[in-house]
C-alpha cells in the first residue's frame, strides 16, 4: 500500500479523534428526535442498554469531570471503532489470498476472483 | 436515533436482526471476494470517522438534538456493501461498549441507521447522480439530497417498527419521527457534503462513486 494512501489515513483518523477528545464534551446534551417522541410520548423503555457495556452513556466510571470521561471514551471508542473494521477488512482480504489453489492454476488469485482494487465491491465482468 | 429496549417487539428486533445479519453477512462473503489491501485501513478509518461523528449532537428546533448517522456517506466512499459492514460494526460497539441503544433492539438499530441508509439511500444516489449533469457539483448536491433521504427513510422505519410492535399507531409516530427528522436530515446533509468535497479535493480516487459517476459520462447510465 502506498505511503500517500496511509498519510490520508492517518490525518483522517487524527482528525475523528480530535472531533471525539476536543467536540464531544460540547455536544449537545437535549434528547435526540426518538428520544425526545419517547419523552413526549411517555413511553415505558428499559434504561442503559447492554448492561455490561464498560462505559455505559459514553463515560469512563473513574473520571469524575464530565467532559473529560466523555473525551476519554470517544478516543477509545474511536480507536475500538478502526481497530476492529480494520482488523475485520484485514482479515477477510487475508482470506481470500490464502485460498486454496486449484490444481492447474496459472494465474494468481487475486486476477481468478477478478478483483480491481478500489471497485466498490463489484466484481468485473458483471 | 437509537432504539432502547422495550420499545419494539421481540418478533420486530428478530426480523430486523436477520435481515441485518443476512446482508452483513452477503457483505463479507463479497468483501472475500472483491477487498483490497488499501480498502482495509479506509473501511477502519471512515467507522472510526462516523462514530466520533455521532457523539456530536446539535441542537435542533424544540428543545431536541440530531445527530450524524453518516451510512450514504460510507456507502459513497466505500460502496454499499462495505458500508453495512463499517455501520455494523460502529452501532454494534455503541451498543455492547457504550450501552447507546438497547442491545435486543441491535438488529433494529444496524437495519434503520446502517442498511436503510447505505443500501436505500445509495441507491437513490445513484439514480440522482444518473439523471443529473456528471459534474462534481451535481455529485455534490445528490449526496446531500439522498444523505437527507437516507435519515428521512431510516426514521420512518423507525416509526414503522414502533406501529408493527403496536406500540402506538403509525398515525402518530410516523409524522412525529419523519417530522423532527427532516430537520436532522440537513445537518446529516451538510456534514455529508462537507466531508465528500473534502476527501473529492485531496484523494478524489478513494471515493469509490466517483470513479462510477465519472465512468457513466462514457458507458450510458448502468456505468
Amino acid at each position: 500500500m502506498d505511503k500517500k494512501t496511509w498519510t490520508f489515513v492517518f490525518c483522517a483518523l487524527a482528525a475523528a479523534l480530535a472531533l471525539s477528545a476536543f467536540v464531544s464534551p460540547f455536544a449537545s446534551q437535549l434528547p435526540d428526535g426518538l428520544d425526545k417522541f419517547i419523552e413526549e410520548q411517555k413511553l415505558q423503555v428499559a434504561e442503559g442498554g447492554w448492561p455490561h457495556a464498560p462505559f455505559p452513556d459514553y463515560k469512563v466510571g473513574v473520571i469524575k469531570s464530565e467532559g473529560l470521561s466523555t473525551a476519554v471514551s470517544g478516543i477509545i471508542g474511536t480507536l475500538a471503532v478502526f481497530g476492529l473494521s480494520f482488523g475485520l477488512a484485514r482479515l477477510v482480504f487475508r482470506l481470500r489470498r490464502f485460498r486454496v489453489p486449484v490444481s492447474g492454476d496459472t494465474i494468481p488469485i487475486a486476477a481468478q476472483s477478478g478483483h480491481v482494487p478500489g471497485n466498490c465491491g463489484r466484481i468485473k465482468g458483471r | 436515533m437509537h432504539i432502547p429496549d422495550g420499545l419494539v417487539s421481540n418478533s420486530v428486533n428478530a426480523a430486523t436482526f436477520a435481515a441485518s445479519f443476512g446482508v452483513c453477512g452477503l457483505a463479507l462473503l463479497r468483501a472475500k471476494k472483491t477487498l483490497g489491501e488499501k480498502e482495509a485501513p479506509l473501511l477502519g478509518v471512515t467507522a472510526a470517522f462516523i462514530f466520533a461523528a455521532q457523539m456530536l449532537n446539535f441542537p435542533i428546533a424544540g428543545g431536541t438534538s440530531g445527530h450524524f448517522l453518516g451510512s450514504l456517506l460510507a456507502a459513497i466512499l466505500l460502496g454499499p456493501l462495505n458500508a453495512c459492514l463499517v455501520m455494523a460494526v460502529v452501532i454494534g460497539m455503541q451498543c455492547v461498549g457504550f450501552g447507546d441503544g438497547g442491545w435486543l433492539a441491535l438488529g433494529s438499530n444496524i437495519f434503520n441507521m446502517g442498511l436503510v441508509g447505505a443500501i436505500a439511500g445509495y441507491a437513490i444516489f445513484r439514480g440522482i447522480v444518473a439523471v443529473l449533469p456528471k459534474n462534481r457539483g451535481c455529485f455534490l448536491a445528490a449526496s446531500a439530497l439522498a444523505s437527507w433521504l437516507a435519515v428521512v427513510l431510516a426514521s420512518a422505519c423507525c416509526a414503522v417498527e414502533l406501529a408493527v410492535s403496536g406500540t402506538l399507531p403509525l398515525r402518530v409516530t410516523l409524522p412525529a419521527m419523519v417530522g423532527v427528522h427532516a430537520l436532522i436530515g440537513v445537518g446529516e446533509a451538510i456534514i455529508t457534503t462537507a466531508v465528500l468535497s473534502t476527501v473529492l479535493a485531496v484523494r478524489p480516487d478513494l471515493v469509490c462513486a466517483w470513479p462510477a459517476a465519472a465512468r457513466m459520462e462514457g458507458a450510458g447510465a448502468n456505468g
